[in-house]
């Protein structure tokens, strides 16, 4: 079908608004869309407004064609991932390319099809078409706008990494030619890359979405109008004001669940045997809405959609868009194992950090990603507990912390938290490095300067910047507010660098103390019996200066409790008394939980052998009985 | 069925000696690697508290640190694991020939004179695990085979679900095969024992017996192997009440964990014994 003959209007229409803004919407977006189910493909049509909220003339503008990464094996997008995860990813891919195409551009009514050009701000690949440059007939002065209309085809991949289909399923993301972000007079506006994700401008969306009749649907913003077709279709439109970005989802298995979770209208889209667990998204996710409005700032839009793709769709779980996120199926998953409850919590986060404080995850991953993970710990925390948020065994408990610890100990800290997304050594690097050593560092700053004071600078930082585009500076601007004295040694050494953070106890040691012998000075009095001289010692191992605590304990139970600035390589501690020191440790509170060994930050005078024989004991059972198994073939 | 199981059990009772032998030797394999863990385990925490406070708690930090900074280790571990793994393999040749010749035996043998017996037929028994070990591959792994291929095809299906009844499923199917085999293997050891025929005429000999369904070999199996999943599920039931994070509790554990090996070396004893009931060139 023609796309004229089913949207005739639309270029007459604006993107439609209502109510005081909340952001300063530079582009704004009405499209009207209808999706193929048979051949996975959408066409559109989409009238775009992009004011120039900057002192710079732009001659031209910069458009992301997302769906252009799965156009071919040779994409920036595809290279990245085949690198990071070997050729196998694309062997149940193969078929599944998908791409979108211009099929007309048109400013003023001029038609500017042909001077649309493919351009590589990132790297010289010239099969990458991710992102094209149009030249406009006239340059848009600060403070005007200019209109476009666009009319395009995407041909959806089969489900590979957040957007497409599996089946009847349908996951419809970074799907319609969407503009970048004209900065200091320079378009930002990067290739699609395998660990990056987005960054946009904020607007007003007004999509009318056409399906199949018997399709569900859920997407960003608010159902205003729905409406039956003569040829068996049916027409959706949503409006969402104050976002970024625009998502929606279709399939005709989706069953629909709506809720009222806090104060908030909750849609909740899943299949029959994931709505079974529905009780662990809302509970997760009122967790999460509590939490953010208390500790950080209210949710401000009507609506929050939950997708749950299907196992066979799983591709599409755990991503965050405006007003709506798609979860992680609980089906397979027993309820001791919090991972769809992490990830909604997880997800609504991005609501917060990338929704509203819409930094750049291109370039500043950590900004969103590690803040966000942070406050997923501290949910996961309260809601679930500290030791078993995650995994709630009798034998066995995994916290927030402890699993961040785990993630980040296996990544390594071979990269800074700042750099571009893809240029980390791998994946693991970057997941390790923006959510885990980010969230780790928030941990450690809570460790230093107060868990009230991080929390506090996460207000301050949310209420400046929300619905505004921050940076990394602007966040650690906050966090210097809100501590009262300055953090750039803390931010410099934790995030802006490699440098990893390591303190041991190296030695503990007590001995008889001697008494006095030898001719040069007066003799002096004999100690009393039974003097000990006692002796730690405490290693910096890591590149990274930072204070740390150190406990002391001795054969009767006393403690000490020592302060060590970390600056030098090590320290000595001497200690004179009858008791001898029992075992020390540094940061026995666990407010540094940069360490990257914990392994080391204790050492006992005579080593324990209880923690070895369970463990011993317990590989010894479970050895016996893999023998038993195996001879009884 | 039910008179084959019922001989069996009073069979294995009377051969008590035998099941605590077995035991033994599982137990003996058992001490040696839980002293390498300790021993690994005691380098890799180098002193640290852990080495007390892992007794009371668990933590996962001290598990995530040690998978990181300390594989190597562990990996070493895992290498000295499998060599004693193909060591009990080994010792097992002869020591199901002992078995064999204890339930197939006219007059109740001494754990010697089983151990006796049993050297007598390592030679054999060894060429008959060799061809089990080859169908099992070949069972095992056509089923692990089709299995992925379900699974694969099941992937791309537009059926909701399809994919984990594929997986249900073929681990259901690998759960079956594995019984199969290790039905069709005792039982072509029963057969060379009783006969003194070769291994692949003992082999098809028993693969037709459970495979055409004669004398109800293949439900008997499944009946032994429900038995040692009854066994299994009580074992944890009692074992979820045993707190291990005390000393007293530590040691309650291992020894209720020692309890269930040694009834599950009965089960095995059990498991000869019955199937032996049915064969006719039994005495």
């Amino acid at each position: 079908m023609a796309v004229g003959a089913w949207i005739p209007l639309l270029a007459l229409c604006a993107p439609a608004a209502s109510g005081e803004p909340l952001s300063s919407r530079i582009a704004s977006y009405a499209i009207e869309a209808q999706l193929d189910a048979d051949t996975h493909t959408v066409r559109g049509r989409q009238k775009l407004v992009w004011r120039n909220d900057t002192r710079v003339a732009a001659p031209d503008l910069h458009f992301h064609l997302y769906l252009n990464a799965f156009a071919n094996n040779r994409t920036t997008f595809l290279r990245e991932l085949v690198a990071a995860s070997g050729p196998g990813v694309l062997d149940e891919w193969r078929d599944g390319w998908g791409a979108i195409a211009l099929d007309g551009v048109r400013v003023a009514g001029e038609d500017l099809t042909a001077r649309v050009e493919p351009i590589h701000p990132d790297d010289p690949n010239p099969d990458d078409r991710t992102v094209v440059r149009l030249p406009l007939p006239a340059p848009v002065p600060p403070g005007g706008q200019v209109e476009v209309e666009m009319e395009f085809t995407a041909r959806l991949p089969k489900l590979l990494a957040r957007t497409g289909y599996s089946g009847s399923f349908h996951f419809v993301a970074q799907w319609f030619p969407k503009l970048g972000v004209f900065r200091d007079g320079v378009w930002n506006c990067h290739q699609f890359h395998a660990n990056s994700e987005f960054f946009a401008d904020f607007g007003v969306y007004d999509v009318s979405l056409t399906t199949p009749d018997d399709y569900a649907v859920g997407a960003t913003g608010v159902l205003r109008e729905e409406r039956e077709n003569p040829d068996g279709t049916r027409t959706r439109r949503f409006v969402a004001e104050d976002v970024h970005d625009f998502a929606w989802t279709a399939d005709p298995e989706l069953r629909t669940q709506r809720r009222e979770v806090e104060g908030l209208d909750v849609l909740l889209l899943c299949h029959e045997a994931d709505c079974r667990s529905a009780e662990r998204f809302f509970d997760s996710l009122a967790h999460a809405v509590r939490w953010f409005g208390e500790h950080i700032g209210p949710y401000p839009y009507p609506s929050f959609t939950i997708v749950v793709p299907p196992p066979f769709a799983g591709a599409a779980g755990g991503m965050e868009y405006p007003t709506l996120i798609t979860a992680l199926s609980p089906r397979w998953i027993p309820a001791f194992v919090r991972l769809p409850e992490l990830v909604t919590v997880h997800e609504f986060g991005h609501q917060y950090w990338y929704g509203m404080v819409a930094s750049n995850e291109f370039e500043e991953a950590w900004l969103d990603e590690g803040i966000n993970s942070w406050c997923e710990g501290e949910i996961m925390s309260a809601a679930y507990g500290e030791r078993e948020g995650l995994l709630d065994l009798p034998s066995l408990k995994i916290g927030s912390t402890a699993a961040r610890r785990g993630a980040f100990m296996r990544a390594g800290g071979r990269d800074p938290a700042t750099l571009p997304s893809w240029e980390f050594l791998d994946r693991r690097s970057y997941v390790g490095v923006s959510y885990d050593k980010t969230a780790l560092a928030l941990d450690s700053l809570a460790g230093y300067v107060g868990h009230d004071t991080v929390v506090d600078g996460l207000r301050r930082y949310f209420e400046r910047w929300r619905f505004r585009q921050p940076r990394g500076g602007d966040f650690t601007s906050a966090m210097t507010d809100s501590a009262g004295f300055d953090l750039a040694w803390f931010f410099d050494q934790t995030l802006a660098s490699s440098a990893t953070v390591d303190y041991a106890v190296t030695r503990v040691s007590s001995q008889p103390a001697a008494a006095f012998a030898g001719i040069d000075v007066p003799p002096q009095p004999a100690p009393p019996a039974d003097t000990y001289l006692s002796t730690v010692v405490i290693e910096r191992l890591g590149e990274a200066r930072l204070p740390v605590g150190v406990e002391v304990v001795f054969d009767d139970g006393a403690e000490t409790h020592e302060k060590w600035d970390g600056q030098a390589r090590w320290r000595r501690f001497e200690y004179r008394g009858t008791q001898r020191v029992s075992h020390a440790e540094v940061d026995p509170d666990d407010a540094l939980p940069l360490d990257v060994d914990p392994l080391n930050d204790s050492r006992m005078r005579d080593p324990g052998t209880r923690g070895l024989v369970r463990l011993g004991l317990r590989w010894g059972f479970w050895f016996q009985n893999l023998l038993h198994l195996l001879t009884s073939f | 069925m039910k008179d084959a199981l019922a001989a069996g059990f009073a069979a294995a009772l009377r051969r008590s000696p035998l099941v605590v032998m077995l035991w033994q030797v599982n137990l003996l394999f058992g001490a040696v690697f839980a002293g390498l863990g300790a021993t690994a385990l005691a380098m890799a925490l180098d002193g640290s508290w852990y080495t007390r406070s892992l007794l009371q708690d668990l933590d996962a930090t001290a598990l995530f640190a040690l998978y990181a900074h300390h594989l190597p280790t562990f990996k070493l571990l895992g290498a000295t694991g499998a060599t004693l793994v193909v060591l009990y393999l080994a010792a097992w040749v002869p020591l199901h020939g002992a078995l064999v010749a204890s339930v197939c035996g006219d007059e109740e043998l001494g754990v010697r004179d089983a151990l006796r017996a049993g050297a007598g037929v390592t030679a054999v028994f060894l060429r008959i695990g060799l061809v089990a070990l080859a169908s099992f591959v070949v069972l095992v792994g056509g089923t692990a085979v089709a299995s992925f291929v379900g699974l694969r095809l099941a992937r791309q299906a537009v059926a909701p679900g399809a994919y984990q009844a594929g997986a249900v499923a073929g681990a259901f199917l690998l759960a079956l095969a594995w019984v199969f085999c290790a039905a069709v293997h005792d039982h072509a050891r029963l057969r060379a024992f009783l006969t003194g025929e070769g291994a692949l005429a003992s082999y098809g000999w028993a693969f037709s017996l459970v495979t055409r369904g004669r004398r109800r070999a293949y439900p008997l199996a499944l009946a032994l192997v429900g038995v040692g999943a009854l066994l299994a599920a009580f074992y944890q039931v009692v074992a979820s009440q045993i707190a291990a994070d005390w000393m007293t509790g530590v040691v309650l554990s291992i020894l209720w964990g020692q309890a269930m090996l040694l009834a599950r070396s009965l089960v095995r004893v059990w498991a000869f014994a019955a199937q032996a009931q049915l064969h006719d060139e039994r005495g």
